[in-house]
């Protein structure tokens, strides 16, 4: 069943475009994501479901009732701001009791939802303090809890994790994903970092430029990403993306760039193309170093950087005078200037148009 | 390396001390010389303690005009206060929250401004004709809307500061939580410029109550505020020191009040500043 | 160039707050050591210590084998690089980066042969001429970086000095940085909070924590034996598992009762397990070192997956148990929420922290 349905949504701030025709169905229970860069309309987007923006044109509707127009008051929406938002002067219950103190509910059955929501988010312990005298970590599941107490239609989250510390947010996500199954909530859930995506969402949006670039489950728009600008946000670290050129030779296609010469002969989708320009894309985990076994495509690459992130290295490699970025799950400190064999499959490859960056492939179909 | 330390403390300490004596001693000087005879005022060498306490300055005070100068001026000051303030807060978070409008753009920020730029003398003598030509010279309209017009650039300003300190998000999630405009008004934005106001009703304050020429030009007769009183003491040659000294004293109270009440919001506007 | 050697350095700040604690520390010749620590750790202080820049309450400070500890700023000949860039505005990229060397009165034509050299190796040779501070925050932090480098001070201090550039300008600096450090042999102490930072580029890492050394050793020694909790925790993304569990015999063999399961530790050699019979004791995994079977195998434990995070080619998954949240760092698979899998814990890759101390405790 859907929940929400967002159509055609439009909305300028002056002259500014933050959102273009924007549709969306977002459909109950689901964990919904809206991905893209700071700036892309994501935040936008989610006032206008809650109703502290109204969109130039398009409208909202909470199952067949459209509320473009009625007030954040009476949508029975919850929104996690991005700063959390909690009221400074008011203790952690206070808080938390807001949505709650204009139901006419008696002092008691207030007092015992709140506590019934705080221990469900372990901060029972914390509510005769004030917000400022909390941790961050601490105020988030304060700002939860309030959103939660409400028993809203839709919860929204701008961006939750940003202002966290990057140790807390380990193990917020799984708290994330723990309470909107158990809960059965529908969430909305805005954010730039592809990894809260593939990690949480059901269903992805990426947002660039005020526009829809795709929307799917989150592993589709991963495995088949409808353009160049999904291939490279939807994942971590980028994919590599090279320009280059189809040409034939014999009796096969190939790509060529610089010194790096690819048979695509197996693709035959990319047929038409003979003689233009495409882009080829290449996900940084899909290249092997060291042991090229079982690859289709070998080369041997320079190491430039060894870069450690976490308990994994992005290794900038450099073939042929082509930069690129391999992806090595453990600490794989190298030298710079070492020689090392890289490889990768036919089925890692993904091919995009040089105008329009659509994926070649799914032209096709 | 230690000792260093102390003599630059015990230096400060000297410093403060002698600087306390700078600046209290004209006041207890004032407080004296109400108390003394008026033989006495001109004694050299001058007693530094009064000899015997002598009220007749102070019932000269509460008996005669300066009992009326001294309530019309808290009359005025609170009253005027008391609209700046709110006025000042109204338009304070128009200017915060919709600073894109013709009203309450830059440039409209920037004219309320100028008001406080020029010495309010500039202004004065077109005021009084304005107020002479409405007939409302020498009325507590006229004291209390010209106060007002003063101070409520200074009340928007101080309080502009407070409300764009305070993120919108917060009356966006009372929103969401379902309280109207109002409530969020009431609940979550008066309390937390509580400290503004507190410090913006204190400058409003202490700006009418020792203000003297607007008091001394648009008032006077019926309506005298103390500090167009106090140079009426001077009666041709003869002074009357005791007097002068018993209504200054009387005027510093108030002052004092409000320094004690509100001087941690005070502070607090002058590290923002 | 010069060994940097910090002896008990204690710093108390308004006589109560304890920001370094008798730290020691030999910072090899040549070597490039990062302090690495969450904020508050004492890092900050420490470096401005080496630098001159504060006070230490007690300890010394040596450069090579003489004393600086009372040498101010000026006279240790150290440069020093801060989290934001700090140039001189109006002047040019030149006059910028040739500005210490102008100061210590260096002839003309060695300046310009020097700066250009520089500018060469941190990419703004094209800039040389236009005035700094219309240039983007990266590039202003090269100018930084290329008139401390354009030095050549006994140590180089660098204060988190990539948090403020893009992520593209960061991997081309690390890049520079590493090669300059090895090329140069320059002796440098790069302060982070971020341990990716530490861990691409330093040879040593000093991890402190509440003003105290807690583990001084290259990135693998640290990452692979934490000394204690902490460190285990810290390094790593995700960190290290730790359980609390309780040490029991059974059989003859040991068993760490962790309440909602329990690990067997059959064969150890000589048991050092059997001095904790009856003790509290944390034990501690790396993700990437449990197993993860999708069917019962004998001496594995069943969890329920509750979040499955991709990470490249693998997944960290989040397992529970009882009040228990595990993860493991398996390679990529169908792997869906809810679903039941047993987790084996290998002999060879468990650590144990001693429950009181939180220190290892020596196999």
């Amino acid at each position: 069943m859907e929940e929400v349905r967002i159509r055609n949504v439009t909305k300028r701030f002056g002259k500014k475009v933050a959102l273009q025709g924007v549709s969306a169905p977002i459909p109950k229970g689901s964990f919904f994501c809206i991905l893209g860069e700071p700036g892309a309309g994501k935040t936008t987007l989610l006032r206008i479901i809650a109703g502290l923006e109204i969109p130039e044109e398009g409208e909202i509707f909470f199952g067949d009732q459209d509320v473009t127009l009625v007030p954040p008051q009476r949508r029975n929406v919850a929104f996690v701001f991005q700063d959390f938002a909690l009221y400074p002067h008011m203790s952690v219950f206070e808080n938390i009791a807001s949505p709650l103190r204009l139901k006419g509910l008696s002092e008691e059955a207030i007092r015992k939802k709140v506590v019934e929501v705080a221990s469900f988010l372990k901060i029972e312990k914390l509510l005769d303090r004030l917000p400022n005298f909390i941790s961050g970590g601490e105020r988030q599941r304060v700002a939860i809890a309030r959103a939660l107490v409400k028993e809203p239609t839709l919860c929204l989250f701008d961006e939750p994790l940003v202002n966290l510390d990057y140790k807390i947010r380990e193990d917020m996500r799984a708290q994330f994903k723990l309470m909107q199954r158990e809960l059965g909530q529908t969430i909305v859930f805005a954010t730039p970092d592809p990894i809260d995506a593939l990690s949480m969402a059901d269903i992805v949006l990426v947002l660039h430029e005020g526009r829809v670039q795709q929307m799917a489950n989150v592993w589709e728009a991963y495995k088949r990403p409808a353009n160049v600008f999904v291939g490279k946000y939807l994942g971590f670290p980028e994919m590599n993306i090279f320009e280059g050129r189809v040409s034939r030779s014999g009796n096969s296609l190939f790509w060529e760039s610089k010194g790096l010469r690819l048979d695509i002969g197996s693709f035959d989708f990319l047929k038409p193309y003979e003689g233009a320009t495409v882009l080829l894309g290449l996900r940084p985990e899909d290249i092997r170093l060291g042991d090229t076994e079982g690859a289709d495509f070998t080369f041997e690459a320079n190491i430039v950087l060894s870069e450690v992130v976490g308990s994994d290295t992005i290794v900038h490699l450099s073939v042929e005078g082509v930069a690129l970025r391999a992806f090595v799950p453990q600490i794989f400190r190298r030298p710079s200037g070492e020689r090392i064999p890289i490889g990768f499959r036919h089925e890692d490859l993904y091919f995009f148009s040089s105008q329009t960056g659509k994926n070649l492939l799914l032209q096709e179909g | 390396m230690r000792r260093k330390i102390n003599w630059g403390k015990g230096v400060g300490i000297g410093g403060l001390i002698l600087y306390g004596i700078f600046i209290l001693f004209p006041i207890y000087w004032t407080f004296n010389t109400s108390f003394k005879e008026i033989g006495d005022v001109y004694k050299v060498p001058p007693s530094f303690v009064p000899t015997r306490f002598i009220l007749d300055a102070y019932r000269f005070i509460f008996q005669g005009t300066g009992r009326i100068a001294l309530l019309n001026s808290l009359v005025v000051a609170a009253i005027s206060t008391a609209i700046a303030v709110v006025l000042g807060t109204m338009a304070s978070y128009a200017y915060s929250r919709y600073p894109f409008t013709p009203l309450t753009n830059e440039g409209a920020q920037f004219n309320l401004l100028t008001v406080r730029m020029f010495p309010p003398i500039a202004f004065l003598l077109p005021i009084f004709w304005m107020w002479k030509r409405f007939g409302l010279l020498d009325t507590y309209f006229a004291l209390i809307i010209t106060y007002t017009a003063f101070n409520l650039p200074l009340a928007v300003w101080l309080l502009k500061g407070f409300m764009d300190a305070l993120p919108r998000s917060i009356e966006e999630a009372s929103y969401v939580d379902g309280y109207s405009f109002w409530q969020t008004i009431r609940r979550i934005v008066l309390p937390l410029i509580g400290s503004g106001l507190a410090a913006t009703v204190a400058l409003c304050w202490i700006f009418i109550w020792n203000e003297f020429i607007i008091a001394y030009l648009l008032g006077g007769r019926n309506v005298i505020l103390y500090t167009a009183y106090l140079p009426s003491l001077r009666r041709g040659m003869r002074i009357m020191w005791n007097q002068i000294a018993a209504l200054s004293v009387l005027a510093i109270i108030p002052s004092i009040i409000i320094l004690v009440l509100f001087r941690k919001y005070l502070v607090k506007i002058y590290l923002r500043s | 160039m010069a060994k940097v050697y910090l002896e008990n350095l204690t710093k108390i700040f308004e006589g109560r707050v304890l920001a370094v604690d008798r730290l020691t520390l030999e910072i090899p010749d040549k070597g490039l050591v990062s302090l690495l620590g969450p904020s508050g750790c004492g890092k900050t202080t420490t470096m401005r210590m080496i630098a001159g820049l504060e006070v230490p309450t007690r300890g010394k400070i040596y450069f090579d084998d003489q004393e600086v500890t009372d040498l101010p700023p000026e006279e240790r000949n150290v440069a020093m690089v801060f989290q934001f860039p700090v140039i001189y505005p109006g002047m040019t990229v030149f006059e910028n980066i040739a500005f210490p060397l102008v100061a210590r009165k260096v002839p003309k034509k060695e300046v310009k042969k020097r700066v250009e050299e520089v500018a060469n190796v941190f990419g703004i040779a094209d800039v040389l001429s236009k005035k700094a501070h219309i240039l983007d925050a990266g590039t202003r932090q090269k100018v930084v970086l290329a008139r401390t480098f354009v030095r050549r001070p006994h140590v180089y201090l660098l204060d988190e000095p990539l948090t403020s550039v893009d992520p593209s300008t960061r991997v081309e600096l690390r890049t520079v940085l590493k090669k300059l450090q090895s090329h140069l042999g320059q002796t440098m102490v790069y302060v982070t909070h971020d341990q990716s930072e530490a861990l691409t580029l330093a040879d040593r890492i000093a991890v402190m924590n509440e003003g105290k050394l807690l583990q001084y050793g290259s990135p693998e020694e640290v990452y692979n034996n934490p000394k204690n909790t902490f460190v285990g925790y810290f390094i790593g993304n995700p960190g290290m598992n730790f359980i609390g569990c309780s040490v029991e015999e059974e059989k003859g063999s040991c068993v760490l009762n962790a309440e909602d399961f329990r690990v067997f530790v059959p064969d150890l050699p000589n048991s050092f397990l059997r001095d904790f019979v009856g003790k509290k004791i944390i034990l501690g995994i790396r993700p990437e070192n449990l197993e993860i079977h999708a069917k019962a195998v004998s001496g594995a434990i069943s969890f329920l997956v509750i979040l499955v995070e991709p990470v490249g080619n693998r997944l960290v998954v989040h397992l529970k148990k009882g009040e228990k949240v595990l993860k493991a760092k398996i390679p990529r698979q169908e792997m869906s929420l809810q679903q039941e899998v047993w987790v084996r814990f290998p002999l060879e890759f468990l650590k144990f922290f001693d429950g009181e101390t939180l220190e290892t405790i020596e196999v």
